[in-house]
């Protein structure tokens, strides 16, 4: 019976995610290719982190350890990306019809929805592999909406790469630092802020998360453009 | 890579750091594993199935703790987050019981535990009332048959999977798993989280032997799928001295060598088997020591396999004799016709002796008196549900005896039940006045009477071994078979360096396609008692000249030259062609195949949960994917730049406005990039 809660899970993960591959991403192909490209960066970094971890065995058993120099990893794949990309402008106009540098902020976004897609998928799978069987997290530790919750914060995870991959490029285009320390130091809050469920603390990291998640869209919005007076006023018109 | 990538994303990844020493998966916090269980598993003969199997993937029920009557009435009544996999307590585990549970069809498993710290039930026993009942020579007595407390819970095909544990913690970790989530306010039980157990015992083999024996295609496949095997292993034998070419009269003394319980690896036998098994061993070392010269009569001693399975190692071999293929011993053919007498040792214990016989010959009457049997504790033309009958069945006028500790009804209250060990048997290894004499006692005098009858002399007063030699011999021999196999005995006459299991034997006879432990170490045994021992030799001339290599006395190497041998205990159904299984001459039974034997214990999540989840992901799913479609089509209004209102921009506006002119559209898209 817990195919329900897989399913339920797999939902809630990964439907707003597919949704906005499904409107945004796959009318182009361009963007696929970039999505696929910034989900195979995440992957260095994810093979980097390891190996770090890997390498120094004491520290093996320190969480907090691993994950501070995971983040630094996946920023600075960012960072390498955002370069890659920039670099490649120019060819890229050529096997594509749309214009790359006027459309940074797509770019920017498709580079973070790669990122997170891929760590979405590497946060949940396993997860989501146990929760078909028959049992439920509790019986030793955790709560019984131990897979609600690894879904929730996957969702946010995901949506924090997108936003923060918008603010990140745009910030390096425009030599913003405030923005890119608010991307890497946020990208570091929340994250040790999940350290805090080997407590059962999961309201302050879920609640933790999305506000920080409010918050970071809002900026994204701004930064690609968004007005909210004009889109207001035009769906008033409507 | 990739995998030991995954590996350690766990460690770094925020969803997965739940516990902070997360060597374990998710899985291995969801479970808990119950270890030291046993499981009952489905058996079949020709007709019918027996036993337990699980579904495919495992039957799952809501764990409930049965301590007395109201308990199963609550669950027959207002139980309501069912299917159930009840805990029993050893005393409700009855037929009764169980019949009730399983007329609710509400329950998927059955976990029998026992509080080791409590009494033991005064009586279980899974056998029939009436053992083999539809085999052998003489029919039970309905009215007073041999096992009095027999449940005949073996002879069922039960609809859930069964377990059974002694491991206390395990017990203990279930009890407080229920009280925490399923104990109290039994009537919502099934808006929570409930603590469930799932049982992994699913068997392969379905109907009875014939079918799935036929649905194993050797023809089709090369290498085809098994569903069950045939029961069987090997019958042991030693005769007294070798047998003559032409004419022979033997006497042959037999011991059954198996017992059987409703559970895997759990099968003690103690009253039933080692009692009866040890006192012919010790009664042939004996016999060997009072070198004989054997003339016409010579004594041949038998263990018999699968006796608990409608006699399949006497049938077996009563089957060889019948068809002159009987040639273990010596490669000489045996005919039935050769056997004179059978002695049978049955279950043995303390005190008193009776004597079941069957036929007039002066062997009876010899051994009453030697036994020192009172008239009435004889009882003629008496058959236990015992090897004998499948030698009567063959020859009617044969003599048999059984010595046995029982009468008309068994005194062992465990008969082929897990409960039959040394407890019940009151064995105690340092105390050899008791048990261990008595039976030291029978072997000694069953010795002399078949010295006097083979060689017509009155038998030598040995100094050794004396009596008290044959004790020591007997109390090492019931330690090895009740208390643990790693004992002297069994090292002495195993290999050098062989590893010992350090735990009780099990007795069940098994398939014939995998050697039993038990029979091997016998058969070791017996060698190693009656066979001659060739101190000069080292252990390449022992292996060149075909002997034992054994451990002897100081574990170090000794040569053994014996005569012990086997003979195959697989019953004739298996070998005659186009056996009729539904025949009933012969054993036909069967055990099943089986893959994994397992129970875990874990939280099964409320259906409100899952309820929960599933909504709530659907939900957001549904919103997102309209709430992006949205978005993605009113991108240009929301993202008031240059750069958005491109191609995109002009197809989106010129669906939204698609009733104005074409000139009009062009002015509001040029007056909107103003913007």
């Amino acid at each position: 019976m817990t195919v329900m809660d897989f399913f339920g899970c797999a939902f809630l993960a990964f439907g707003p995610p597919l949704a906005m591959f499904t409107f945004t991403i796959a009318a182009e192909p361009i963007r696929i290719i970039i999505l696929i490209a910034s989900a195979f960066f995440w992957l260095i970094s994810l093979l980097l982190s390891s190996i770090l971890w890997y390498a120094v065995v004491p520290l093996q058993e320190n969480l907090a350890f691993g994950l501070v120099f995971s983040v630094l990893f996946q920023e600075s794949f960012r960072y390498l990306l955002y370069w890659v990309l920039r670099k490649a402008e120019r060819g890229l106009e050529k096997v594509t019809t749309t214009h790359v540098a006027d459309s940074r902020h797509i770019f920017a976004y498709v580079c973070g929805l790669g990122f997170g897609f891929m760590s979405g998928a590497f946060a949940l799978v396993n997860v989501l592999a146990d929760a078909v069987g028959p049992g439920t997290m509790g019986l030793l530790q955790g709560t019984e909406y131990f897979f609600i919750i690894s879904a929730a914060t996957t969702l946010c995870f995901i949506l924090l790469h997108t936003f923060w991959g918008v603010i990140f490029f745009s910030a390096l285009d425009k030599k913003n630092w405030g923005h890119i320390i608010w991307v890497v130091g946020t990208h570091l809050f929340v994250s040790c802020m999940t350290l805090l469920n080997r407590y059962q603390a999961y309201a302050a990291s879920l609640l933790s998360a999305y506000i920080v998640l409010v918050i970071t869209t809002v900026l994204a919005f701004k930064i690609a453009g968004g007005w909210i007076q004009t889109s207001i006023l035009h769906f008033q018109r409507n | 890579m990739a995998k030991m990538t995954m590996e350690i994303w766990k460690y770094i990844l925020v969803l997965i750091i739940v516990n902070s020493v997360a060597t374990e998966r998710i899985k291995d916090m969801i479970y808990m594993p119950l270890e030291g269980v046993a499981a009952c598993f489905r058996r079949h003969n020709g007709t019918h199935q027996f036993g337990c199997s699980s579904s495919r993937s495992g039957s799952v029920g809501v764990v409930h703790l049965i301590e007395g009557d109201g308990d199963i009435t609550w669950i027959e009544r207002n139980a309501t987050a069912g299917p159930y996999t009840v805990v029993l307590p050893f005393d409700m585990f009855t037929r009764n019981t169980l019949i009730r549970l399983r007329n609710t069809n509400n329950i998927n498993g059955v976990l029998l535990t026992r509080n080791i710290s409590l009494e033991r039930p005064s009586s279980y026993s899974p056998e029939d009332t009436c053992p083999n009942r539809y085999s052998g020579y003489k029919k039970c007595n309905k009215m007073k048959p041999w096992n009095p407390f027999g449940s005949a819970l073996l002879l069922e095909d039960w609809s859930f999977p069964m377990f059974y544990t002694e491991n206390q913690t395990v017990l203990e970790a279930i009890k407080s798993c229920f009280q925490r989530h399923n104990a109290h306010d039994l009537e919502t039980q099934y808006q929570r989280s409930l603590c469930a157990i799932e049982m992994k015992s699913f068997m392969y083999a379905a109907v009875n032997s014939e079918s799935c024996i036929k649905r194993t295609d050797f023809n089709l496949n090369f290498n085809p799928t098994q569903f069950c095997d045939p029961l069987g292993d090997r019958n042991i034998h030693w005769p007294l001295a070798p047998l003559n070419e032409d004419s022979n009269s033997i006497i042959m003394v037999t011991a059954r060598l198996d017992a059987s319980s409703l559970f895997d690896g759990i099968s003690p036998g103690a009253g039933n088997v080692v009692t009866g098994l040890v006192t012919l061993i010790a009664t042939a070392y004996y016999l060997n020591h009072l070198n004989a010269t054997v003339d016409k009569t010579n004594v041949v001693f038998s263990l018999l396999n699968g006796e608990a399975f409608d006699y399949i190692g006497s049938s077996r071999m009563v089957y060889d004799l019948k068809h002159n293929n009987f040639n273990a011993l010596g490669g000489i053919n045996l005919n039935i016709d050769h056997i004179k007498s059978v002695i049978e040792f049955g279950q043995l214990g303390r005190g008193k002796i009776f004597l079941h016989s069957n036929g007039e010959d002066d062997i009876i009457n010899r051994l009453q008196n030697a036994l020192k049997v009172s008239n009435n504790s004889v009882l003629h033309d008496s058959v236990p549900p015992t090897s004998v009958q499948s030698f009567l069945e063959a020859n009617p006028n044969l003599t048999t005896v059984v010595i046995s500790n029982h009468g008309l009804q068994f005194k062992n209250q465990y008969y082929n039940g897990i409960l039959d060990d040394v407890e019940s048997l009151g064995f105690n290894r340092n105390d050899t006045s008791t048990l261990a004499s008595d039976l030291a006692n029978i072997a000694l005098q069953v010795a002399n009477e078949l010295y006097q009858m083979v060689t017509g002399e009155q038998d030598p007063q040995l100094a050794y071994p004396s009596l008290s030699d044959v004790k020591d011999l007997i109390s090492e021999m019931l330690y090895c078979y009740l208390e643990s196999a790693k004992c002297t005995l069994f090292r002495e006459s195993s290999a050098p360096n062989v590893k010992l299991i350090n735990h009780v034997l099990p007795l069940y006879v098994g398939v014939h396609r995998a050697p039993n432990l038990a029979t091997s170490l016998t058969g070791q045994l017996l060698a190693y008692l009656t066979g001659e021992k060739l101190f000069e030799m080292n252990e390449t001339m022992c292996h060149e000249n075909r002997l034992a290599w054994m451990g002897g006395a100081n574990f170090s190497g000794l040569c053994i030259n014996s005569t012990v041998n086997y003979s195959a205990a697989v019953s004739p159904a298996f070998i005659i062609d186009g056996y009729d299984m539904k025949s009933g001459v012969y054993s036909t039974w069967t055990e099943s195949i089986w893959q994994t034997l397992s129970v875990r214990m874990f939280l099964k999540p409320s259906a409100a949960t899952e309820r929960f989840s599933m909504i709530l992901g659907s939900l957001i799913a549904g919103i997102s994917f309209v709430l992006v479609w949205f978005i993605n089509n009113r991108a240009d209004v929301l993202f008031n730049s240059r750069l958005k209102a491109t191609v995109h921009f002009t197809t989106a506006q010129a669906a939204a406005y698609g009733t104005f002119s074409s000139y009009d559209r062009v002015t509001s898209v040029v007056s909107l990039i103003k913007d």
